[in-house]
């Protein structure tokens, strides 16, 4: 089993914790409180591999574990996000597609994963626009005096992806709807960049052990990703 | 005239100063006050005759006349008062006005409550009637006070009673309703006008002798203490669940201070008296020796002294001796809970004193683990003169509630106002009532009248007002939703009808609107003091330490101002450079570091020795890693300051004592460490108070060592064999060694505790400011 730390960050209530909560039990929860440092949770998901003409053992299922931390999104913590997102594999960036300045502070976070992180390559960054529940399905900006309706336009928000090669998706916690592709769409790349990992190293040397500890000394993650304990 | 206020009136309570029941006496027991402007003016018990009320038929006798039927009439009066189920709620009665002269003259003995110590009632049997025996706290006043007896068959009182509660619950099938008998009235009056501590059932908590004790309250002979102190609550514990088998215990033997062997001769003073008393009438000792030949099972613990104790002193074998053979079985059931009970506590003592590396008494480890003394109403009440000024001391006070914490939310509500210092200790009711009046009156025209009614507070923009508004009904939304008063949104809290449940779940809209008053007086209270403290303005967290004290008092000023004063030392929590919060995890590394070195290196290699997996620890402690209740509990302990004002980092220490062995074997890196840490579950947080008492008693006395010791070889460098005589003699050796074994010290070489350190021994809140303005 191949396991990898991802982070979530992103401002204050845009619905990071019911994201997780979604992904991994699959349940919403309208009064979630407010997360204070952060949250542990973990998900086993399979994947398949993606190069199945090679080999049929391939074929099988590929089991990857996220080890998921979840943040408190308030400003006055945002200095203590360092301790949660080093050695992380990837992030899940949120903001709320009706909240127009959580995209501008989902940018921030962009920016300074970008420039802390030693391997910025290798972190996947997926920037997610949350609560698309909220916008009636036949409107758009502001049509309704109840709803806030959309306040981030969806091709702002893809742009800025694309510009900074991050992964995009617009999801609803509470109905489900996308959250799912946003974890396996992530697995599938970090699977995509251990195996080319794994030929890179396999030039390099022939030895197993080599080829771990080469990768440890790339990041020194704690939970190393090359590590297979199934 | 000199008039009086009765209190309470039973008739037909009779003396028996001889064995011939012809030679029993009638009369009334009477709780009286005389009226005076004196506050301290203090209830009288007083026992009178019937016949000192009829004597002569003079004229002058009239009066006497009068208050016998006064008495009579005010026998029946009070009965009716008595209701049988509740004796936590406090019934009215009625007062009436008596010529308290009179009631003098013929009286055989009075006593102020005050100097009561006790009050034993024995319930009436086949063949007794059931009787009170009052201790008083002066020795000599005893012989004046006889045994008194209820005679239940001829009191009109008692047996209108009885008639009412046969009437209303007669149930024959219930075999664990108690008889009603004239005692009970007396006993639940007495409550309402002092507090009345049992001491019999200390032990009900125990789920192990749960049917015992409650048999004991049955049937039992049950001892109250009248206003007992906290001490003569341990000491009455100790007596009876642990005092015996403190000999059998091997920790203790080389222990025993001074000061141990008097307090124990002093609890055998008062148990002795009462078992004089017991003596008088119950013969229990046969009870072991006939059951001894029926009970295999038996006769092994009865070579057990501490069983064996107990087993003389118990009530209840004089009712089951009855039927040999249930009482054989029960006896054994009984005997093996004792047994377990007794190997139970021995274990406790050992294990902690073995955790504590034997730096704590026997003594302190007692006083620590006994928590079962929770402050009462009616404590709390006996605790206040007339004037409404507590009249014992703070630190008696702040004990009782360290070491016990509120017995309930009524009581909680009391205290917490003044935990929270928004009234004085010292201030009277007259007080306290003109200091709410000032409070309410500031609340509104400096804080809340600054930005109802969509205002924007003067001194702020509007955008940053309405970005702080945002955050905080944010965060109110989501605050603690499972607790009754904040579940439903609507305009009562409450969830009415099927139409309220819809408003309910309107939720659908992210920008709903908080309809339930309660989320609505949150949300006032934290946009107050965000006018009232503007430089920190509002925090994530700060939610979760309004919400138990909103829930306990339901006040919005109440609420607003004890939350203003609990910020106050909450503040360097939430500072923008995490500099108050970053001291508290240095303190605790290097209390950490002194205290616990072992886990301490492992955290070091874990690259964990910052400590910051008890971030959200500290910041709202404990606020989500404990239930509500427990979270009451424990903050009501620390708002104490009773040995410091960082009481929390005590309690963290003691999280990760007792976490120590798991981190050190199993955890290796920086994220497992924090993902344990993150999800402890189900933590027994009584346990994690006592072992932070403990540590703190511990640090203080490395501390004190190390002053002590660093003292002397600045004094007299040249001779370090004099080390030993600094402080008591009996301590010096065993800590010396410890500190050896922790490698704290190179007996020769200065070690000294940082000033960091030291703040954890002073009571007084450490404060610090948000500087940034916006």
């Amino acid at each position: 089993m191949l396991q990898y730390k991802l982070v979530l960050l992103g401002d204050s209530s845009v619905g990071k914790s019911s994201i997780v909560q979604r992904f991994v039990k699959d349940s919403f929860d309208e009064q979630r409180e407010s997360t204070i440092g952060a949250a542990f949770l973990s998900q086993t998901i399979k994947i398949k591999s993606p190069n199945k003409d090679n080999d049929q053992e391939n074929d099988e299922d590929i089991a990857i574990k996220f080890e998921i931390w979840d943040t408190a999104g308030q400003e006055r913590y945002r200095s203590l996000a360092p301790m949660y997102y080093r050695n992380a594999n990837a992030a899940v960036v949120v903001y709320d597609v009706t909240a127009k300045d959580s995209l501008n502070k989902a940018i921030t976070w962009v920016d300074e994963l970008k420039s802390k992180v030693d391997d910025e390559k290798k972190l996947v960054i997926s920037l997610v626009g949350n609560k698309i529940d909220l916008i009636s399905s036949t409107n758009d900006i502001n049509e309704s005096a109840n709803s806030p309706g959309r306040q981030v336009d969806l091709l702002d928000a893809e742009n800025f992806a694309k510009e900074h090669n991050l992964l995009f998706h617009e999801v609803s916690a509470k109905t489900g709807k996308g959250v799912r592709d946003v974890f396996y769409e992530i697995a599938t790349l970090l699977y995509k960049q251990k195996l080319e990992d794994d030929a890179l190293n396999k030039k390099d040397t022939n030895e197993n052990e080599d080829r771990s500890i080469n990768v440890a000394l790339s990041r020194p993650s704690t939970n190393d990703p090359t590590s297979c304990c199934s | 005239m000199s008039s009086g206020v009765l209190l309470y009136c039973k008739s037909k309570v009779y003396i028996h100063p001889t064995n011939r029941t012809s030679e029993n006496v009638p009369g009334f027991l009477i709780v009286y006050k005389k009226l005076s402007t004196d506050p301290d003016s203090n209830s009288i018990i007083t026992w009178c005759r019937e016949d000192a009320f009829q004597t002569s038929p003079s004229s002058r006798s009239n009066n006497k006349k009068n208050i016998l039927s006064q008495l009579l009439e005010a026998d029946l009066e009070f009965a009716a008062k008595y209701q049988p189920t509740s004796t936590s709620t406090k019934n009215s009665y009625p007062t009436i006005r008596i010529d308290t002269s009179q009631l003098l003259l013929c009286s055989d003995w009075q006593i102020f409550i005050s100097s009561v110590y006790s009050i034993q009632f024995r319930v009436p049997s086949s063949w007794w009637f059931g009787s009170i025996v009052i201790n008083s706290k002066a020795k000599n006043i005893d012989d004046n006070i006889p045994v008194l007896f209820f005679h239940d068959d001829v009191c009109p009182s008692t047996k209108r009673i009885q008639k009412k509660m046969m009437m209303e619950n007669f149930d024959p099938f219930n075999k664990d309703q108690d008889l009603y008998w004239g005692g009970d009235d007396f006993k639940q009056f007495l409550t309402t006008i002092c507090d009345l501590q049992s001491v019999n059932n200390a032990s009900s908590d125990d789920a192990s002798s749960d049917i015992l004790s409650s048999k004991n309250n049955a049937r039992g002979n049950n001892i109250y203490l009248v206003n007992p102190t906290l001490e003569d609550l341990r000491n009455f514990k100790s007596n009876i669940q642990n005092l015996d088998k403190k000999p059998a215990s091997p920790t203790s033997k080389n222990k025993s201070t001074g000061v141990y062997d008097s307090l124990n001769k002093q609890k055998w003073t008062i148990l002795g008296k009462i078992a004089d008393y017991t003596a008088k009438l119950t013969t229990p000792s046969y009870v072991p020796n006939l059951l001894s030949s029926y009970s295999p099972v038996l006769e092994k613990f009865l070579n057990d002294k501490y069983v064996n104790n107990l087993l003389k002193s118990s009530p209840q074998l004089q009712q089951a001796s009855d039927d040999f053979e249930s009482a054989r079985v029960y006896l054994a059931k009984w005997a093996l809970n004792v047994k377990q009970e007794a190997e139970k506590y021995r274990n406790v003592y050992e294990n902690l004193s073995n955790d504590m590396d034997n730096m704590v008494t026997d003594e302190e480890i007692h006083v620590a683990l006994e928590r079962s003394h929770p402050l009462t109403l009616a404590k709390w009440e006996s605790m206040f003169d007339e004037q409404g000024r507590l009249n014992v001391t703070v630190h008696e006070t702040k004990d009782f509630i360290f070491h016990g914490g509120c017995e309930n939310n009524e009581v909680r509500r009391q205290v917490w106002l003044f935990l929270l210092g928004v009234y004085p200790w010292d201030s009277s009711k007259d007080e306290r009532e003109q200091l709410l009046k000032s409070l309410e009156s500031i609340y509104f025209s400096s804080y809340k009248n600054l930005w109802f009614g969509d205002q924007v507070p003067s001194d702020m923009t509007k955008e940053h007002w309405k970005d702080e508004v945002f955050k905080i009904d944010k965060d109110v939304k989501r605050n603690d939703r499972h607790l009754n008063i904040y579940k439903h949104n609507t305009e009562t809290g409450k969830l009415v009808n099927s139409d309220d449940q819809e408003m309910d779940s309107e939720v659908d809209d992210s920008n709903w609107v908080i309809i339930n008053p309660h989320l609505n007086t949150l949300k006032s209270i934290l946009m107050s003091y965000n006018v009232y403290n503007p430089d920190l303005g509002y925090c994530q967290g700060m939610t979760d330490l309004l919400s138990p004290i909103y829930y306990i008092l339901q006040d919005e000023v109440l609420s607003f101002w004890a939350f203003v004063n609990f910020m106050d030392r909450m503040e360097r929590n939430f500072l923008t450079d995490q500099s108050g919060i970053k001291e508290q995890m240095l303190t605790l590394a290097e209390l950490t570091q002194l205290m616990l070195p072992d886990l301490m290196k492992h955290l070091t290699e874990c690259d964990s020795s910052n400590l910051f997996f008890c971030f959200r620890m500290i910041l709202v402690w404990f606020k989500r890693d404990f239930q509500d209740e427990q979270i009451w509990k424990i903050w009501e302990i620390f708002w104490t300051d009773y040995y410091s004002s960082q009481f929390q980092l005590f309690f963290m220490l003691a999280i990760l004592q007792k976490n120590s062995l798991p981190v050190i074997n199993n955890l290796k890196s920086f994220d497992d460490i924090l993902k344990y840490f993150n999800d402890l579950k189900d933590l027994d947080w009584e346990d994690l108070m006592v072992r932070a008492e403990l540590l703190f008693i511990k640090f203080q006395k490395i501390v004190a060592f190390v002053d002590g010791q660093n003292s002397l070889i600045s004094d007299a460098p040249a001779n370090p064999n004099t080390t030993g005589t600094g402080t008591g003699a009996e301590a010096n050796i065993p800590i010396e060694d410890k500190l050896t074994k922790l490698s704290l010290h190179d007996p020769k070489k200065e070690f000294i505790i940082s000033d960091r350190l030291r703040t954890l021994l002073s009571k007084r809140i450490i404060i610090q400011r948000e500087k940034k303005s916006f």
